[in-house]
């Protein structure tokens, strides 16, 4: 384990001793890591992204106007929501092509749940306004399916993100413990 | 900070980083840098060649943090991370040869392992671990740096944990006779 400060192990790394010119091009690497540059492709299926956005924002803006009062109230809210979410897209997606970078930590997870949201909203959308008819029934059939399994990838990330939790709440507490334990060793000693 | 906080704070960082958090990653990567570059140094020739595969092991943390079940596995996993790396590298670039599990064949060891290290010369050791042969060293520096155990070493290069003890032997010996003859010089 790594231990007491200024160990064997501490003063064997010590003794190398890198070429600065090459760390500081690794350092550049390692921020460009987590940064990708975009190219004109990649800005324009950013821009395409916030276009598609854009247009489900409008969409789901007019949906919402339009059911309003014909419409469940449930129903108008989740096509407003929709709304949000489709402007919201396209404010990311948008900010990405704009900036001609993606900030590979934190926009891909933020795009997969707003895109996950996005969609299942959509569907349900179908789902409303489907024909009072056999076709209708298998179209209701499929977004049903498409739910469940939304459903079903959703609480395996919210059962895993739980699970997660719980073991960074016990390290926690294990680190704290540890503190309290070099305190007193301290205390002790001194 | 003490050896059980260090590595529970680590073991932290891990299960942050699963769940997203950029800056434990970020973390992760600053206290690791300067071990897992050291043993890096030590398997292939070039320092440019070291970055690369530092940085490529980096990317593959990034990728799969998530797959790691056991956070206390995390140095192990690390380790075997960077090795495999290094040697993808190397593979990738037939001039480069990394001959890591080429050992000569070993006879038992007369002494454990971990029995007094006697090498209290960092810099020394340094310099010799530079001249022995490259089996030698990767067991070596893997035991020098203080993060593993005999039997995680055995998991990170691939050997039963008898041979990382006949090798260690052997190293130490190899070793030890490289510091002397620097001495005599």
């Amino acid at each position: 384990m790594i231990d007491q400060p200024r160990s064997f192990s501490q003063r064997l790394i010590e003794c190398e001793t890198p070429t600065p010119a090459l760390q500081e091009k690794y350092r550049k690497e390692i921020n460009a890591m987590f940064e990708k540059k975009l190219g004109p492709w990649g800005r324009a299926m950013w821009a395409f992204w916030t276009v598609f956005g854009l247009a489900m924002g409008a969409l789901f803006t007019s949906v919402a106007v339009y059911s309003y009062g014909k419409l469940p109230l449930w129903a108008t809210a989740g096509f407003g929501l929709g709304a949000v979410f489709g402007l919201a897209y396209a404010a990311l997606s948008g900010w990405i092509a704009w900036s001609g970078r993606l900030q590979l930590k934190k926009q891909p997870p933020a795009m997969a749940g707003l895109m996950w949201v996005f969609i299942v909203l959509y569907v349900t959308l179908l789902m409303v306004f489907v024909p009072d008819s056999i076709v209708g029934l298998r179209m209701l059939v499929s977004g049903l399916f498409f739910l469940v399994f939304a459903a079903v990838f959703l609480l395996a990330g919210r059962t895993e993100q739980a699970e997660l939790r719980t073991k960074e709440k016990l390290l926690e507490i294990e680190y704290r413990l540890a503190e309290v334990a070099e305190h007193l060793k301290v205390r002790s000693e001194g | 900070m003490t050896g059980d906080k260090q590595a529970v704070y680590q073991q932290l960082l891990v299960v942050r980083a699963q769940r997203g958090d950029a800056g434990a990653l970020e973390e992760l990567i600053a206290l690791w840098e300067p071990r897992l570059f050291y043993y890096v140094r030590r398997l292939v020739d070039q320092e440019a060649d070291a970055w690369d595969v530092l940085q490529k092991t980096w990317v593959k943390l990034m990728r799969r943090v998530k797959t790691l079940r056991d956070p206390q596995a995390l140095p192990r996993w690390l380790y075997t991370l960077a090795r495999n790396t290094a040697i993808d590298h190397a593979r990738a670039r037939p001039a480069d040869h990394l001959s890591l599990n080429e050992a000569e064949g070993y006879e038992e060891p007369r002494s454990e392992p971990n029995e007094e290290i006697g090498f209290d010369d960092a810099e020394a050791v340094h310099r010799a671990l530079g001249r022995i042969s490259a089996a030698h060293r990767e067991v070596l520096t893997l035991f020098f740096l203080q993060d593993l155990s005999v039997e995680e070493i055995g998991e990170v290069i691939g050997v039963p944990q008898g041979t990382v003890k006949s090798r260690l032997y052997y190293a130490r010996r190899a070793l030890r006779e490289e510091m002397e003859k620097e001495g005599k010089r």
